[in-house]
């Protein structure tokens, strides 16, 4: 067996010595196949050692090899300076500009990059994303057991408080916040804000709801369908009547369903109502150039038509978008107004440190998460989101809004911490 | 489908010469990687550097002990050494917190391999931990230069690694460096689950992934789990520490204990993944499949779980935890003995019947395991709290946890190196290379020969009570010091064969003699084990000591009758079934017979119950004494006299407040070697000596005004910890008179060693005369 890899490893070298060819590029010309896919394919079902140190480009598998980059160090490199800096090993100002720029420029290439894999690249499939959320989960359960250590340390000493703090809780003499003043604003806004981001997220996912068999779609496209027959026969369009036609026209029927499809229908019709008629008539190639011909093809007209509709989606999640980011910046001034008044300290005693590393830690991510929903805010006006989908089964995975849910879940998990500490701190740490 | 298959980019790219490109392709090659092999090489290549520093750190510690003056009585350097030595060893060499040899070297190389993926799910996060974990350890490194350096054992337990007792930046440093090695293994801990859920082909089915794919995956869950807790305690110390919160601190309200709590080491991470090798390596050389796949993964994940739900072993007991607590963890900690029992007898069933090939990584798996049972046979009688109130923080501890890290994980790493030297190290240039294997079992020899001198004596030390971190010592412990630091000199010895083997392939053949180097030579010292103080626990003065060696012995029967019973084992698989080179006898074909046979029985459900019901009722067995001396340790009986003991740096001070018109307070300092007088024990030897009355029932309240302090009386069977802001209370009875010694036990600074502690038992009527006068 030992021989035979050994023949087989001379041989290789011999023939790449025979054709001329340099090691690296080493590939035989009948071992690799060009096919229309525009990258080889080996003919060969086991590569053995000897050629695993002469790699080919293959990539026959649903997952994304990335490129080597420098982001990584960048980001690495200046946590090192951070550290020593601060604590005065090292000093020095240009170094320090120098650092945090790499930090965050490493940073800023590193997102940049991803996106341009998913979107020019086209290299998130199915699996890959997969793998987003999986790792997103992990990422949130670790997390979880970073506040789980603070919760922790909060029921251990308030369960039992020592002499120091009067041996009660909250500490003798301390005044502490009540659960039913600035706390409860906070949880309502920030609580608030996690249903709105939710609702907007169920709206972009809706968008591949297009190609499903969803009642409420069908509507939408029954009414598209009738609004090109009018477009086709160039009658003018009456929103008003055209509804109440087909309100007869539905009546006229004497379907089983009745009710369900009229509820159906009217949430259609209503969705048509709320379009923007004027942008589209505004559009509308014959207001425009007098000589210009009617398109035959339908698609084009409903690829408009859609897009029309989409346009109308987009307002309303950019709004959810907008009123999350608002929600969170208030909160996160609530939560500093609250610090800046408060009546204990950090560092004076044991309530005045949990409560401030609770809550702070807390506000931390809170602002890492409104970062994230800025992101997010962005790539949504750039339109990053706007790709239709073929529909299936998980939303998640299979449309190009894979930022956008891991952003959700954040939030969610922001929260869920928030919820656990309004109980435990404001509500149950209250006289 | 193929089985392996190679992206590699930009080596078909960059051709053409220049320095430029050559640069780029270095860069590219060695810098930017976002390949997991050439990850995983660097990870192996930096825990080796890693483990050279470590090596050479640890070999201070030995020299030092073998003379008690080698650091000219500077034992901050001491304790400095100590901590960057555990440091080094547990993060950037085995892979506590974070990897870089089990997980981050073998696991990179070949979990991907294994699940049949193309490489990790995140090739940009796995390049991001290795250079954290580099900038990690640069900073680590930094930390022991800053200032007076960090020396607080590398648990960085409050109030010692306050501001106060540790001024400067060191710790912080040090701290900020943990944080940040944190971040790298839980990255690679994600990564690494991701890639199996996510990635792992079609067909693969879980009972067919590989075990070492399993000891991964759980290894990174209990590292996903646990490393935020610890990253929430250091947070807390680094804000004690800055920003005067008083998380630590009993003044502001705050508890040291709670940082005990929260830093709960998680010490089973450190040895699962390395299961997974063994595994591997025996099925490999024994030609065999593992016996018992199933019970071996649910072995595992009992051990992981249970690891979960333990975070006090031997370093809580003594910190004034509830007895039922201490219960608790009792049987918690002594229950994870039983599927570590399943998983030797296991390994043990699969080499029985194989046909044994011995080579270097065969020989280092074979000295693992029993090297292995011996620390987890110890890890038995450290889990007992009534026991381990006798060996906390003693050198016992010490030898208990270097048998099952410096020879269990390590040797594990050192087993899965050779094994997989060829593929990891085999490359364009240099063709196929393999180690050598004559260098290989000299390494092996003189490493097994090495560790076992340095810390089989350190058992007997723990016994007669030697507290472990201290610099300089009473003079009896001397023999058995000497002779673990000339262990320590043969283990560096070994090592150096291993590092002219990972050469092996750079040199030419004429330059491979190795017949040149001899083993070290073991030396032996005279020694009178007639003396106190050398082997076995020290003369009991109460009934809580005689308890304790009671129980001691008791637990011993069943060790040796468990140790006894796997050394059988072992030396007949060996004898029976190693495969020799020879001419097949009439013996060999029989056994090529029964190979046959053999070969067929990959589990067996009669006997996987019976070992794992043996153990059981054997822990059943140890547990009632067990608890019957824990529930009587905590009692106190209608105490007579009531005495108080405060711990400071660096003395005691007694208060005896039960005659209230005549309150006697006194410190006791240690006398130094210049003031000591004829017949006085150098060390020991204290101003005043604590005084209390023979056959008396006495009540102990204990608490330290500034660190952790930990007052023990070996002949006492007491240790318990001053903890300030608690007042921890001991009932002791005193059956005969003399004069007894201890240490204190918990590092608490510079001076640790130097604050003794020597209690004087005389009968009541002169023990009033005395204290009254």
């Amino acid at each position: 067996m030992k021989r035979f890899f050994e023949n087989l490893f001379s041989q290789t070298e011999r023939s790449v010595l025979n054709t001329g060819k340099k090691v690296g590029a080493g590939i035989a010309a009948g071992e690799w196949k060009n096919t229309e896919w525009g990258y080889p394919i080996a003919t060969q079902e086991v590569i053995f050692l000897a050629k695993v140190f002469q790699p080919q480009h293959v990539k026959r598998h649903p997952y994304h090899i990335v490129r080597g980059t420098i982001a990584p160090l960048a980001v690495t490199l200046p946590l090192a300076f951070f550290v020593l800096n601060y604590f005065g090993v090292i000093s020095s100002k240009i170094g320090f500009v120098i650092a945090l720029s790499s930090f965050i420029g490493g940073l800023t290439i590193w997102a940049i990059s991803i996106v341009f894999d998913s979107l020019y690249d086209q290299q998130h499939t199915y699996e890959v994303k997969r793998g987003l959320v999986m790792g997103m989960m992990m990422f949130i359960i670790s997390e979880i057991m970073f506040f789980f250590s603070f919760f922790w340390s909060y029921f251990y000493i308030s369960l039992s408080p020592n002499i120091a703090i009067g041996c009660v809780w909250p500490p003798y003499g301390l005044t502490v916040y009540s659960y039913m003043g600035l706390p409860l604003l906070n949880t309502v806004l920030l609580l608030l804000s996690g249903a709105i981001l939710t609702d907007g997220y169920t709206i972009l996912t809706e968008q591949k709801a297009v190609h499903e068999n969803n009642e409420k779609v069908i509507a939408v496209e029954e009414a598209f369908t009738n609004l090109m027959n009018l477009y086709t026969k160039k009658q003018s369009i009456n929103t008003l009547t055209f509804v109440d036609e087909r309100r007869e026209k539905f009546f006229a029927k004497n379907d089983q369903n009745a009710e369900k499809k009229e509820i159906a229908i009217s949430a259609g019709v209503k969705e048509l109502r709320d379009l923007d008629w004027d942008l589209y008539f505004f559009e509308n190639p014959q207001n425009m150039e007098p000589n210009y011909k009617a398109p035959t093809d339908l698609s084009v007209i409903e690829y408009a038509l859609i897009t029309i509709f989409l346009k109308k989606r987009n307002k309303v999640i950019k709004t959810r978008l907008y009123f999350t980011l608002v929600c969170a910046v208030v909160f996160l001034f609530c939560q500093g107004y609250e610090y800046y008044f408060a009546p204990f300290s950090m560092n004076d005693g044991i309530y005045g440190s949990l409560f401030f590393l609770l809550t702070g830690f807390h506000g931390f991510h809170v602002l890492v998460g409104s970062i994230l929903i800025g992101i997010i805010t962005i790539r949504f006006i750039v339109g990053n989101f706007d790709l239709l989908n073929v529909g299936t089964k998980f939303q998640i995975f299979k449309n190009k809004s894979t930022g956008f849910a891991c952003t959700l879940f954040y939030w969610h998990f922001v929260d869920i911490v928030w919820i656990f500490l309004y109980i435990v701190i404001y509500w149950w740490g209250s006289r | 489908m193929k089985l392996l298959e190679i992206y590699d980019k930009q080596l078909v790219e960059q051709e053409e010469g220049g320095f430029r490109a050559i640069l780029t392709r270095y860069l590219n090659k060695w810098i930017f990687t976002v390949d997991h092999k050439l990850i995983g090489t660097m990870y192996i290549t930096f825990s080796i550097f890693a483990g050279i520093i470590g090596t050479l750190l640890s070999l201070v510690i030995p020299m030092e002990l073998s003379t008690g003056n080698m650091l000219e009585g500077d034992s901050q350097q001491y304790n400095v050494i100590v901590t960057a030595h555990g440091l080094i060893m547990i993060f950037f060499v085995v892979m506590y917190c974070s990897m870089p040899a089990m997980l981050g070297g073998f696991a990179n190389w070949f979990l991907p391999i294994m699940v049949g993926a193309p490489d990790v799910a995140f090739p940009r996060l796995n390049n991001i931990s290795l250079w954290l974990i580099v900038v990690s350890f640069g900073l680590l490194l930094t930390s022991s230069c800053v200032g007076i350096g960090a020396g607080t054992g590398w648990t960085v337990y409050p109030p010692l690694s306050m501001m106060e007792y540790h001024p400067g930046h060191a710790v912080d440093v040090g701290i900020l460096s943990l944080h940040i090695a944190g971040a790298s293994s839980l990255v690679g801990a994600i990564n690494f689950l991701t890639t199996v859920f996510n990635m792992k082909i079609a067909g693969l089915s879980w009972p067919k992934v590989s075990l070492f794919v399993w000891s991964v995956v759980i290894t990174a869950v209990l590292l996903v789990l646990s490393l935020p807790v610890l990253a929430g305690g250091l947070t807390m110390l680094i804000t004690d520490r800055n920003f005067e919160t008083t998380f630590f601190d009993p003044i502001g309200g705050g508890d040291p204990i709670l940082y005990q709590h929260l830093f709960h080491p998680e010490v089973y991470i450190l040895i699962l993944p390395g299961f997974g090798i063994i595994s591997i390596i025996i099925s490999r050389y024994s030609n065999k499949g593992i016996f018992g796949v199933k019970g071996m993964i649910s072995a595992m994940s009992a051990i992981g779980f249970l690891g979960f739900l333990v975070w006090a072993y031997h370093h809580m007991y003594t910190v004034g935890l509830d007895v039922d607590t201490r219960a608790y963890f009792t049987a918690a900690t002594m229950i994870i003995a039983i599927p570590t029992g399943i998983k030797i007898f296991s390994w043990l069933a699969t080499l029985w019947g194989g046909v044994i090939k011995i080579t270097t990584p065969m020989l280092f798996v074979i000295g693992f395991l029993v090297l292995f049972t011996i620390g987890g046979l110890t890890g038995v009688v450290l889990a007992n709290g009534g026991l381990d109130i006798s060996l906390h923080d003693t050198y016992y501890v010490v030898a208990h946890f270097h048998y099952v890290l410096s020879m269990g994980a390590i040797f594990a790493i050192f087993a899965g190196y050779y094994y997989y030297y060829a593929i990891m190290n085999s490359n364009r240039i240099l063709g196929i290379v393999r180690y050598n294997e004559q260098l290989g079992r000299i390494h092996f020899w003189t490493m097994f020969i090495g560790v076992n001198v340095t810390f089989f004596p350190m058992h007997f030390l723990g016994l007669a009570g030697m507290p472990r971190r201290i610099g300089d010592y009473p003079d009896a412990y001397i023999g058995w010091n000497l002779i673990a630091s000339y262990g320590s000199l043969i283990t560096a010895f070994g090592l150096l064969f291993f590092f002219v083997n990972i050469f092996t392939p750079y040199f030419k053949k004429k330059a491979l003699i190795s017949k040149k180097f001899q083993r070290g030579a073991m030396i032996l010292m005279g020694l009178d084990f007639s003396r106190d103080w050398q082997i076995g626990f020290q003369d009991p003065a109460t009934p809580i000591m005689e308890g304790i060696i009671d129980l001691h012995n008791y637990i011993f029967f069943y060790l040796i009758v468990v140790a006894v019973f796997i050394g059988w084992v072992m030396g007949r698989i060996l004898w029976r079934f190693a495969y020799k080179w020879s001419y097949p006898t009439i013996g060999d074909i029989e056994i090529f017979k029964n190979f046959t046979a053999y070969n067929q029985i990959i589990h067996g459900t009669v006997i996987e119950i019976v070992w794992t019901l043996i153990p059981t009722v054997i822990l059943y067995l140890i547990a009632i004494p067990s608890f019957t001396l824990l529930y009587a340790m905590d009692e106190i009986i209608n105490p007579t006299v009531t005495i108080k003991i405060i711990g400071h740096q660096w003395y005691w001070s007694y208060e005896y407040g039960d005659n209230s018109s005549n309150l006697v307070e006194f410190d006791s300092y240690m006398v130094y070697e210049r003031d000591l007088n004829e017949g006085q024990l150098r060390l020991l030897e204290v101003d005043n000596s604590m005084i209390v009355p023979v056959k008396t029932h006495i009540r102990l309240i204990i608490t330290s005004g500034d660190v952790l302090h930990s007052w023990a009386v070996p002949s006492f069977g007491i240790k318990v910890d001053a903890v300030p802001g608690r007042l921890n209370q001991i009932g002791l009875y005193v059956k005969r008179e003399g004069t007894f010694y201890g240490q204190c036990s918990e590092l608490c600074g510079v001076d640790h060693g130097f604050m003794p502690i020597k209690v004087e038992a005389v009968k009541v009527q002169e023990y009033l005369g005395r204290l009254y006068k």
